[in-house]
């Protein structure tokens, strides 16, 4: 009840600010998804067969001034991890404030990005999400406050926030009040090639430290990041190392994605797209490791009005050998629409 | 692995064969722009039977978009490339070249049958914040101003913002229109508006305002007395070469120049 007397809050929030405000950008995107997976150890078994959307964004962009504008996204989920109903939440709701001292650069305020290595700005060449985000080491929005900004002549980009650090999907008793403090640099030295990282720091006995006391776990967590990014022409090469340490527990993994857009080399419009993951959540534990390994292609032949169309096989295999394979055929259409009204 | 690479490689393959990339030159973006892309790769195309050019509007913003997102060959812009582009574009690894084959006179037009000839900078900007109302407040009839801007895709709505609004929040019940066609439109029939768009949309259907007592000419724009004057590009990934390069060379020749004229704007010699 509680819950549903928020979102009524917030939608009714979105439609004064709309009504109020200036200029007003809307915007919706929807997945469709088909997923059929398969376990195999001796034979192929076939566990999961459904057609679900696994996002549906309702975004808010209204200009309050012109050095202030807003943004709200609501994120629909119908399916997750097999749990049927659907639920709705907040994503992004937070300030942007521009026009600064410091020029091309912006504070943001709420619950805002997080500019932690390439999860806020991962365009999904494949239907998985981004290393870090898969594997749970960060959210891709968390509550704090940023200041980010663009190096001049296009040279970079960098963000220094200070977040909760538990990401957007915490509610009530499960948030911590301790801040994580986060920089993000990256850098273009020639036109092309993007090199960059990332840090996140948190220490859950800052604001509490009698929690010292207590024997909390997962008093200290250290994140980074470091990716190395190269597009040219047809083709798009990245490779992001991940590290994440709480306390003495250090994981560690990495992800490369490579990808060929065909409509730079011939006129058809589709990408071709294949990723390797290796993630293990423990270095010094034997047997919790995975890796894996998707391919794909995107077919963009209604990309200039939003919709692609994207066929993927991913298998995930573990380093436990007790674990079977899980492999995934997946068909998805993801379409989207945007409009600025006055 | 290596089953996955071969596999990429044998339908690569099979595409290039079946559909090889054509010869086609694509560009996209500003709608001041346009009258000038038309026209230069009609005349173009008729020398060049081989090379296919095709011309879309959009907006600046839009053309600019696609240039990074590699789905043209030229962005037409009636402004900069702003710094958060180039910043993509770079990411992308699209070189930003860019090239200026005009220039143009941000026209302020009305309806014929308003008595107002003249108009300063700050008055306008008065207009468009909703200070100003009423045409009588300047010396005109008794009639409400309909305030008639372009999108913020555009080019020339983001140089006047720059240049005239200075970053002031516009009339809450401005019509924001998709191209300078529309916003011309609107203006020929509605008694009460004002509107502005490029110097090569003026025609007799509507009247050009005096800007601080400047018309916007040819002469008024070269000799900078003409306040709202701008330049306008084309962006390409990397100083044009080939049959890009050999269009905007052409846009450049004295021919070339002569279809910018032709178009109303300012040619750059």
């Amino acid at each position: 009840m509680k819950s549903k007397r928020i979102t009524l809050f917030l939608l009714l929030s979105l439609l004064f600010l709309s009504l109020v405000g200036g200029e007003t950008k809307y915007g919706f995107e929807i997945w469709s998804r088909y997923q059929a997976t398969f376990e195999n150890e001796n034979e192929f078994l076939l566990t999961k067969n459904q057609i679900y959307s696994p996002r549906g964004y309702f975004t808010v962009e209204p200009k309050l001034s012109d050095n202030i504008k807003g943004r709200f996204t609501l994120d629909f989920v119908s399916l997750k991890d097999g749990v049927e109903g659907a639920s709705v939440r907040l994503k992004y709701a937070y300030l942007d404030f521009s026009n600064l001292p410091i020029k091309s650069s912006n504070i943001n305020f709420g619950l805002i990005k997080n500019y932690f290595g390439t999860v806020y700005d991962y365009e999904y060449p494949v239907y998985e999400t981004e290393l870090s985000d898969k594997e749970k080491v960060v959210n891709s929005a968390d509550y704090g406050v940023s200041f980010n900004g663009l190096l001049p002549a296009g040279f970079g980009f960098y963000a220094f926030s200070i977040m909760n650090g538990e990401g957007y999907k915490k509610t009530d008793s499960s948030v911590d009040l301790n801040p994580a403090f986060l920089v993000n640099l990256r850098l273009i030295p020639v036109i092309g090639l993007t090199v960059g990282g990332s840090v996140l720091y948190e220490d859950k006995t800052l604001l509490s430290p009698e929690s010292v006391d207590s024997m909390i776990s997962d008093s200290l967590r250290m994140a980074y990041v470091g990716l190395v990014k190269y597009n040219f022409n047809f083709l798009s090469l990245s490779f992001e190392y991940l590290s994440n340490r709480i306390d003495s527990v250090i994981g560690a993994g990495y992800s490369v994605i490579g990808l060929i857009d065909a409509k730079r080399i011939a006129d058809i419009p589709l990408e071709l797209v294949a990723r390797y993951d290796s993630w293990d959540k423990n270095l010094d534990a034997t047997f919790d490791g995975h890796k894996r390994i998707i391919a794909g292609t995107n077919m963009n032949f209604f990309k200039d009005n939003g919709v692609i169309m994207q066929l993927s096989y991913d298998r995930t295999m573990y380093e436990d050998t007790t674990k079977a394979d899980v492999n995934n055929v997946i068909f998805q259409m993801k379409w989207k629409f945007s409009n600025t009204l006055k | 692995m290596k089953k996955i690479l071969t596999l990429i490689l044998s339908i690569l393959t099979v595409f290039l064969f079946v559909f090889p990339k054509t010869n086609d030159i694509t560009m996209s973006g500003s709608t001041t722009v346009f009258p000038i892309a038309q026209k230069a790769s009609e005349v173009f195309m008729d020398k060049n039977p081989s090379i296919n050019i095709t011309v879309r509007g959009g907006g600046s913003g839009v053309g600019i978009s696609n240039l990074i997102e590699g789905k043209v060959d030229i962005a037409n812009s009636s402004r900069k490339i702003k710094e958060k582009e180039i910043y993509q574009a770079k990411e992308n690894g699209v070189n930003v070249f860019e090239t200026v084959i005009a220039n143009d006179a941000l026209s302020i037009v009305v309806h014929p049958s308003n008595p107002v000839s003249d108009i300063s900078l700050k008055t306008l900007k008065d207009i468009y914040t909703g200070k100003i109302k009423n045409w009588k407040e300047i010396g005109g009839k008794d009639m409400s101003i309909v305030v008639v801007s372009r999108d913020v895709s555009s080019g020339t709505f983001e140089v006047f913002n720059e240049k005239i609004l200075e970053g002031a929040k516009y009339r809450e019940d401005a019509l924001l229109l998709a191209s300078n066609n529309a916003v011309l439109s609107t203006v020929k029939d509605t008694p009460g508006a004002i509107g502005y768009i490029g110097l090569g949309f003026v025609n007799e259907s509507v009247k050009a305002l005096k800007v601080e007592g400047v018309y916007p000419s040819k002469e008024s724009v070269n000799n900078k007395t003409y306040k709202i004057a701008r330049s306008l590009y084309l962006y390409t990934n990397g100083k044009p070469k080939g049959n890009i390069g050999k269009f905007i060379d052409f846009i450049l020749s004295d021919e070339g120049q002569k279809i910018v004229e032709e178009t109303g704007y300012i040619p750059l010699r």
